[in-house]
Order: C-alpha cells, then structure tokens, then sequence
C-alpha cells in the first residue's frame, strides 16, 4: 500500500491514561507519541493488557471515569486543513466528532449493537445524531452493505441476533464508514470469526480503503493479519510503544528485543521445522513497573544496563524507531533468523 | 419456559393433511403454544380450585353450626328444626357429602355460576367479586403503575449517575423502605401523620368512598374515589417501590457494561437517545416480566391494608369470608385470585416476547 | 430447641464461664491474650444466653481463632522456616485437627473483617446483636407485668393507656401495663418462630431442589409440578385458611405451616443453579470419579450456593415474620401474651390506634419489627462479602 506521508491525519503526542485504583495509578499507557498519515494502515500490536485498547478509547475519549487521559495533544487535520486538539473538545463537539472524523469497530461483534433495535434503527441514529436525513442514509448504507457484499435489503431490516457473527462484523464495517470519517479505529476485527470471515472481511477491508482513502489504526494479536493490512507497524509493551516502523522493517528486521520475542512465538506456514518460544514470564506490574527497560525480566538479551536505565526511544534510518539498548543484537539475531527461514 | 427459543421460528412440520380427523385435529392444536399454555392455564386453575375447595371445608367451625346453635337457644327450636331452617336460610346443604358437593360446584363452575354467597342470603358470588373487584384494582392497580415508572425512571438516573449524591440518597433510602412490611407502614403513617400530627382524620380515609355522596359519573364522586384511595395507594407505593428501583439500578448497571453502550456513544449519539434505546429498554426487560407476574396479585389486593382502612376491596372480602367460613365467596374469590396469577405468568411470556426481539415464541414446541 | 427458648439463666453464666477457661487458657498458652481474653468473654457471654447450646460451639469457634493467630502450618513449604527436608509429610491427628481449627480461625477472622468493612452490613450486624441481647438478656433484667394495674390510672382520664414517663420509659397499654417490659419479652417467640420458619423454609427448598437438580427425569418433574403448583396459590390467603384448619398447639407447628407453602421459590433457584453448577468441569469430574451425591452436594455444590442460600434464609425470615405478625394482626391466630404482635392487634382492638397518649403502647412494637427487618435486610447486604472467597480475600 501506498499512502501520502506528507498528510499526517492525525499526530498523538505524549499521551498517557492512568487508571486510579485503590492500591495506586495503573500506568496502562504512558507517554505515547505516533503520526497516522491520510490513507496510511497502522498496526498495533502486544500481548493483552499491552495498553492498546486503552490508548484507542482514549483516542475518542471513551474511557470511564476511573482514568485520567494526559498529554501534550492529540491533534488531528479535517479535510480542509483546519487542525484541532482532541482533548480539548467539549463534550458536544466530541460528539459531532465522533464517528463523523473518527469511527471504531469494536472487537466482538456479537455484543456490539444493540439486540433491541433493528439494524435500520440504528443506522438512522447515528445519521440524526449528526444531521443527515433518513433518506440519505438509507442510500449511502444500502451501498456500503453491497460493498461488504451483505444482502443489504435484507440485513437493513433485520435485528443483530438474524445475523451470524460474520454479518455482523460486516454490518459494523459498513456503519462505521456510514459518515465517511478519515479515521477508523479497528480493535481486533477478526478474532471471533471463523477463518474464511476473516478472509473475506479483510478482503472486502482492502478494497474499501483503496475506494474510500481512510486511515486505519489496527489492533491485533494476530500477526499475519497485521503483516498483510498494514503499512506501519507499532509494537507496545506495558502501555508504550517500543518499536513503530514500516511493516516489512519492523517484522524482518526488528531492533526491539520484546517485537523479535512476539515473532518468534507466532507460528508461521513458511518455516515448517522452526521451535516456537514462547515469552517467559507475564506483563509486568503497571502501578510499580519494573526499574530500566519494563521488559528486562523476560528478555534473552537484557543486561546491567538494562536492568537500571530506561532506553531511550532512538529513531534508526527508513523512519524506524526503537526503544532498546541492545538494538545491534537484536537485529543481527532478526537478520539470522529470516536467513535460516529463508534457507 | 422451554417453547421459548433464542432462534427464528422454524416453519412447522408438516403434519399429514390428507387425512383429517379428530385425533390428528387435536395434536395440531396441542402443538400451538399459545393453545397449549392456555390449556396447562385451565388445568392449573382447576387443580389450584379443587385444592382449596376441599382445604376450606377442613376449616373449623362451619356458618351453620354457629347459625343451629343461636336458632337452638334463642328461638328453643329442636336442633332437627334449626337444623332444616338453617339450610334454607343459607342455602346450604351441610348434609350433602362432600363429593357431591364438589360436582355441584364444578358443574356450576363450567356454566360461569359460581353459587350464592353463604352468609349473605341469596347474593350470588359473582355479584360480590364484581363488586368489589374494581376497588382493589383501581388502587392497587394504579400503586402498581407508579411505583413501578418511578422506580424504573429513578433506577435508571441511580444507575448512569452511578455514586451521585441522588444514587447515594435514594440508595439508601430504597434499602430502607423495602424492608419494612407493608401494614407496619401503614401504621407508623396513621400514628405519626394521623394521630400525632393530625394531618388528616383517620376516619375520613377508612373505606372506599365518602358515604354521603351519591354515586355517579360526578366531579365529587371521583375526587372522594381518588382521596380515598390515597393513602392505601400510598402504602402499597411505599412498599414496594425500592425493590423496583434496586433492582432497575443493578439491571442499569451491568447494561451499562454491554458493548453495545459504547459503541453508541463512539457513534455521537445524544445522551437522551442513548438512555432510553439503548440503556433504558435493555435494562428494563428483565423488570417487565416481573412487572407482568406482579399483575397477577394486584386482584388479591392487601388483605391486611384492605382491612386497616376498611377499604372495600377482595381482599377485604376474602377476609370477611374467612371469618365467617363463607366457603362458595372464599371459592369465588381464590379462583378470581389463582386465575389472575396463571394468566398473568403468559401474559409475562408474551410481554417479553413483543419487547425483546431475540426472544420468540415458538409457534410448537422444540423438540 | 431446649437453649434457645431459655432466657440468660445463673446457671448459664456458670457454663459460659466454664467454657471460656478453653480460649483463655489457649491465649496463654500461646502468647496471645487480647484473643484469649476475647474468646473467654465471647464464651461467657453465649453460655450464659443459651446455655450448653451456646457455650460448647464458642468453645470451638474462640479456640480455632486464637490458634489460628499462633499456628504456623509446617506442611506449608512457604510458611514452614524449616529446611524443605525436614519437614515431615506424615499428618498426626493432632497436627491435622490444629491445621483445620487454624484455618477455621482463619476464615473467621476474614469474615468478621468483610463484615466491618461493609457499613450498612455492620449496622445490620449491630441492630441483630442489639435484639439479641434485647431478648435474651432483657427478660433477667427487667420483669414481666401480666397482670392488670388499674391503681395506674391518672384522676380524670378515660382510659389506663399512659404516654411515657419517668417510671415507665415506654409508657403504659390499655390494662395499665408497662409497656416496656412487654417489649423485652415479647420479642422472643416471634424472632424465634420466625428464624425456625426461615430455617425450615430453607432446609425443604435446599433438599428438594439438590434432589431435583441433581436426579432429574422423574423426580425433577415431580417436585418442579408441585412447587409451581404452591406458587400459584395466593400464599398469604391460603395461610388464612390454613391456619384455621391447622391446630396451633405450638408456634412451631406454626413454622412448619409457613415453611411448607414457602419453600418453592427458593427449591427453582436451587434447582437451577444445581443444574448450572453442574455442567462445570470441577462438578463433572466428580461425577465422573464417582464420589458419591453426598459428597457432591456437600462439597461442590453446597459451597458455591451457600451465600445465595444464607441471603435467601433472610430474605425468608423476612416474610415469616410479615406473615406472622399479619395473622396476629388479623386475630387469625391463637393470642398469647407478651408478643409484639399481640400488643398491635390488642391496641387495635381496644380502639386506642386514636389515643395520641397511646404511641408509645403502639408505636414500639411497631418501630420495633420495622427495625429488626431493616437490621435483616441491611446485613444480608454483607453476606455475599462474607461468603465469598474472592471478595474477601482482598483485606
């Protein structure tokens, strides 16, 4: 995929969530700084309880009142050029903002719509609330409903428990194109589908972004989905992102210790006699995280340094950056790694 | 609860229509669920009455022996008189055995006759229930009705204004109220507010309607029904308004939770929008069944309330009936009671089936 | 019941007393003498409310906490300073009764700590202790006025009924009577018959509903027939007749009338959280190991149902109290003084409910049954907390 780099949609900068609880702050996402350019397919990827739905509630400012969302911005572009800061949105303009610029397609389909309300009732919600009429929402979600190939008349009139899971990850799909937003934000679109869905959901995923040119931020455990979707990929680990670079650079040549770690714990169809490893250990602590690197515990390659001093965020060349001390390492074992794959 | 089912109703079996005859008539009809839940209705109804039929007649003491013993020594009758006098009197054959009884009873009970009152010579028992019956509706009924919107409004604001000082306040207070017995109510009300604030006359609330107005279709004749009513209706409010809001909160709550909730503020949607559509019908399903069940007891009314303010409704009646061993009203009145419980529980099914999409009725049973 | 229906008795001082030389001697023993001193009060103080009934279980709850404050299990490799070698694996009966009273203790001591933290579960608490004490240690403190006082009757008034004063705290009832003392006796029996209807209520539901769950086919058809057959009947209307026909020679008879018509809400829910529980794994497998049905209700099912069952038994001595007193109230019943009810239906009766002087006859039996059910109410709130592991843990 080719995106336009100088077009940046949306710019988070420095943003951090603390939830409050009762034994302290859960650092769940701290200091996290990316730029999505128009057009451009981010991918997110970490273990659970990495930070990465908690950093994309935060991106439309959807999460409880337990947590407390900092930061230095999250500014985004409209189509005209103007910017704004979404933090600094009143609840109102938060409202017409959401879905309009920015739309979300929630892992889970099954619970995602409301099991009262017909499919249509709820396409014509989310016109009213931001002021496009029955009759030209109708016209715009019978398309979008072709385009993810549902019967469209069919499945307008049906309520969510008609569809199976698949219809329904598709319905949300094409709902949260319903405004023709800039944005949308997919947190693990694919995981409780069955493998064929899965396919076509991204087939059809594809396409639609090539016709309609909106940005993706992409959640996913699931790296060959991530592989194959997007244009940049991130990794986080306990709630930062550590490595972020273009999709081929950070999975063939990573220079992150814990992205080399998640690699090598995913099965891969090309390499048949490879061992899988898996990661020791568990995320660590998020209220008192561990001194120096968070992962240190875990990793193959920590050392003293490590062990003591935080490693800086370092941008590398082909607009990669890695938070790591022992980069060089880690990239030569990548580099070997994808020659005995290869051999 | 097993003919409901969480998928679309499947097209019916065709059953073989070639040769239609009795036998086959009836299973088809059998396998419509709503002929089927009527037809289990009727049977419960008939075993709930037989029940009782036979419970109070162990009651002891009957109205005749009281009757033979007064007519024995006030009017020196031999008890073979008294005896005689009392049957026509009351219309009543306690010689009868007791099966026979029984056969008369459900004889008249399938020709809609549900016999004369005991006690109160030559009324019949239908003319008391439809008496009385429109009194305890009305005022338990429209209890019902409030208590139950309020609750639902105010569990619903406790529940999404979660830990305000509102959800805090009616907490508590809620906690408070639904724990203490209704006629208990009633009586701190009447000794408080009657008797040592003297808010109002005790006497000017006990019964149905102010005696010295003439019944009709008038402004005054209503508004004395309404100011009459108040503080039964009061009462019944009272009691049983915090467990509706309770429990609207908790359901509130844990919708609060679904997916679909967030996803629908993700979407833009007004405040308002999100809750009624989405938290407050959602919330609500769970309560409207109890809602529909609750319906079922309105016809029994409060005996204990009915009888503190003299409040001439069934429950009352049943009451009185009791204390007088007036076996045909005690029978009338529990068989008016069973059967607005058993058709109530399918007027829950269907309650729930019209609101909540994913639950249909099957039109047989699954298999 | 023999225990229960006595009152604080010297006698009973003397066991309590007794039993509390256990705990007070384990305290020393071990070096812990706030919990030993605790134990030996807590000892004395149920001895001498219920006699060897309550004296002989302190004995063994006060016991289990103060051991468990001492006991360090040596089985426990993490808890155990001993080097991994030493530690022996042979259990001696001795060591096996130490460890379960420790854990015991132990269980006590988190329970105790969830129910403090809960506030309105505490209240409750208190409000429980409070009638309690009311009506077992009141009755030796301040004596029963049976008969008629008609010397009391102010000059000029019409009727004895007094306002309170100096002399009677809760003034007096239409014959004249001090009011107060028919409160701290009259309590007793309705609690009483309440609780044993509740606990019989619970104990039919319980069996039925395990039986029904766990059986099935016939049995489950059976008793499901019959509980929604009782459900439908009008429950308070049919104790009416009932209790007409029903000879109350005792309250318990009583109890037993209320408990057959109210087991069968309780029996579904039963029945349907057995038939949940028993798909879980941990029910299979000891299906499928062939532990027997005891062992599976007593050890599987019970404990997972058990705060369920505990807030349902209040929930029931609840209503049993409510539909007590609304026979008395309705004089459907035998009447025997001194019993709240009875005072209401009396000053009812008597026609004094007017008599502005006579809220204190009639309002403190009132406020006093409102209270005990919203103590009853206010402490099943903590019980979930109590009953659950998880929820307790988090100390």
């Amino acid at each position: 995929m080719t995106y336009d780099r100088s077009h940046v949609v949306l710019s988070v900068r420095d943003l951090s969530v603390n939830y409050l609880a009762r034994r302290g702050r859960v650092r769940a996402v701290s200091n996290v700084s990316f730029d999505l350019h128009a057009g451009e397919t981010l991918a997110l990827i970490g273990e659970s309880g990495c930070g990465k739905s908690t950093l994309n509630l935060a991106l439309i400012r959807q999460l409880p009142n337990t947590a407390v969302t900092e930061g230095a911005g999250i500014l985004y572009t409209y189509r005209d050029g103007r910017q704004v800061d979404v933090l600094k949105f009143s609840d109102r303009a938060m409202r017409r903002f959401l879905w309009s610029e920015c739309a979300m397609v929630f892992q889970g389909a099954l619970n995602s719509l409301n099991p009262v309300l017909r499919v249509s009732d709820m396409v014509y919600d989310t016109a009213s609330a931001h002021g496009i009429g029955r009759d030209e929402a109708r016209r715009r979600v019978l398309k979008l409903f072709e385009q993810v190939r549902l019967d469209a008349a069919r499945v307008f009139k049906s309520y969510p428990h008609e569809l199976s899971g698949g219809m329904r990850q598709r319905v949300l799909l094409a709902l949260s194109l319903l405004l023709r937003p800039q944005v949308v934000i997919m947190d693990e679109p694919t995981t409780a589908v069955d493998i064929l869905t899965q396919r076509s959901i991204l087939d059809v995923l594809k396409e639609l972004r090539a016709e309609l040119n909106f940005s993706v931020i992409f959640i996913s455990h699931d790296l060959a989905v991530a592989a194959e979707i997007a244009d940049t990929v991130a990794t986080m680990y306990a709630g930062e992102i550590v490595e972020i670079g273009p999709v081929n650079d950070v999975f063939y040549k990573s220079r992150h210790a814990y992205t080399l770690s998640l690699l090598n714990a995913a099965p891969r169809l090309s390499v048949g006699r490879e061992e899988l490893m898996s990661i020791p250990g568990s995320p660590p602590d998020l209220i008192e995280p561990p001194p120096g690197c968070k992962f240190h515990e875990r990793c193959a390659f920590a050392t003293d340094v490590c062990r003591t001093v935080p490693p800086p965020l370092v941008e590398y060349e082909g607009g990669r950056l890695a938070a790591c001390h022992e980069t060089e390492r880690v990239l030569e074992n990548a580099l070997e790694t994808r020659k005995a794959a290869l051999a | 609860m097993s003919a409901i089912t969480t998928q679309p109703a499947q097209p019916q079996p065709q059953v073989d229509v070639q040769t239609p005859n009795v036998l086959d008539f009836l299973r088809r009809l059998w396998r419509n669920y709503y002929v089927k839940v009527f037809i289990q209705g009727l049977i419960t109804i008939w075993a709930v009455t037989t029940f009782t039929f036979f419970m109070i007649r162990q009651m002891p003491g009957s109205p005749v022996e009281a009757k033979i013993d007064e007519l024995m020594t006030r009017q020196a009758m031999t008890y073979e008189e008294a005896y005689r006098a009392t049957a026509t009197l009351f219309n009543f054959d306690p010689d009868r055995p007791l099966h026979l009884q029984y056969f008369d009873f459900l004889s008249g009970l399938v020709r809609g006759d549900l016999g004369d009152s005991i006690t109160k010579g030559g009324v019949s028992v239908t003319s008391i229930i439809l008496r009385y019956l429109p009194w305890t509706l009305f005022c338990v009924g429209m209890a019902l009705v409030i208590s139950f919107s309020l609750g639902i409004v105010m569990g619903l604001a406790m529940g999404y204004w979660r830990g305000s000082w509102f959800d805090n306040l009616i907490t508590t207070i809620s906690s408070i109220i639904s724990g203490i017995p209704d006629y208990i109510m009633a009586l701190l009300i009447i000794l408080i507010f009657g008797v040592q604030l003297q808010w109002f006359r005790i006497g000017d609330v006990r019964g149905g309607v102010d005696p010295n107005i003439t019944p009709g279709f008038t402004f005054e004749y209503i508004a004395s029904v309404f100011k009459y009513a108040l503080l039964p209706m009061l009462i019944y409010v009272l009691s049983s308004i915090g467990t509706w809001t309770l429990s609207m909160k908790s359901s509130t709550i844990s919708t609060l939770g679904e997916d679909y909730i967030t996803v629908a503020k993700a979407r833009g949607l007004s405040q308002r929008r999100i809750l009624t559509d989405y938290v407050g019908r959602n919330a609500m399903l769970p309560l409207v069944t109890r809602l529909a069940i609750s319906v079922g007891f309105v016809v029994g009314g409060s005996v204990i309330i009915e009888e503190m303010f003299q409040y001439p409704g069934l429950g009352r009646n049943l009451y009185i009936a009791i204390s007088g061993r007036d076996y045909t009203t005690m029978q009338g009145i529990f068989l008016v009671i069973t059967a607005a419980v058993v058709f109530s529980n399918i007027l829950a099914d269907l309650a729930i089936g019209w609101l909540d999409p994913r639950v249909r009725l099957g039109k047989q049973e699954e298999s | 019941m023999i225990g229960f229906e006595t009152v604080a008795s010297p006698v009973g001082l003397v066991i309590g007393l007794i039993c509390g030389i256990v705990p007070l001697a384990a305290g020393i023993h071990y070096r812990r003498l706030r919990a030993g001193i605790g134990g030996f009060l807590a000892c004395t103080l149920s001895g001498f409310a219920c006699g060897f009934l309550g004296g002989l279980p302190m004995i063994a709850l006060t016991y289990a906490v103060v051991l468990s404050y001492a006991y360090v299990n040596r089985e426990d490799p993490f808890t155990s300073r001993a080097a991994l070698s030493e530690v022996t694996f042979e259990v001696t009966r001795a060591e096996q009764f130490q460890r379960t009273m420790a854990n015991l203790g132990k269980s006590l001591r988190a329970s105790w700590k969830a129910l403090v933290r809960n506030k309105a579960g505490f209240l409750g608490f208190l409000g429980l202790a409070f009638f309690a004490a009311l009506t077992i240690f009141g009755p030796s403190l301040i004596e029963y006025e049976g008969q008629a006082h008609i010397e009391r009757r102010e000059p000029g008034a019409r009727a004895l009924v007094a306002a309170p004063s100096v002399e009677h705290p809760l003034g007096l009832d239409w014959k004249g009577r001090d009011v107060l003392s028919h409160m701290v006796h009259g309590g007793q029996r309705l609690i009483i018959t309440s609780v044993e209807a509740g606990v019989i209520a619970t104990l039919i539901a319980v069996t039925l509903g395990s039986a029904a769950g766990l059986l099935g086919g016939v049995v489950d058809q059976i008793l499901s027939t019959i509980a929604n057959f009782i459900l439908t009947i009008p429950a308070f209307p049919l104790l009416l007749v009932l209790a007409a026909v029903v000879d109350f020679d005792s309250d318990f008879m009583l109890a037993v009338l209320f408990a057959v018509l109210n087991w069968p809400t309780l029996m579904r829910a039963v029945r349907a959280q057995v038939l949940s529980l028993r798909e879980r794994d941990y029910v299979e497998a000891a299906v499928a190991l062939d532990l027997g049905l005891w062992h599976i209700i007593s050890r599987e099912v019970f404990p997972n149902m058990v705060s369920y069952i505990a807030i349902n038994l209040i929930f029931t001595v609840r209503i049993a109290m409510y539909s007590i007193v609304g026979l008395v109230f309705l004089g459907l019943v035998p009447l025997r003084e001194p019993d709240w009810a009875v005072m209401i239906f009396t000053g009812r009766q008597q026609g004094v409910l007017f008599l502005p002087q006579a809220a204190g006859m009639l309002l403190s039996p009132i406020v006093a049954i409102a209270l005990f059910q919203l103590s009853l109410v206010l402490f099943s709130r903590s019980l979930e907390e109590i009953f659950n592991p998880r929820l307790r843990s988090g100390l």
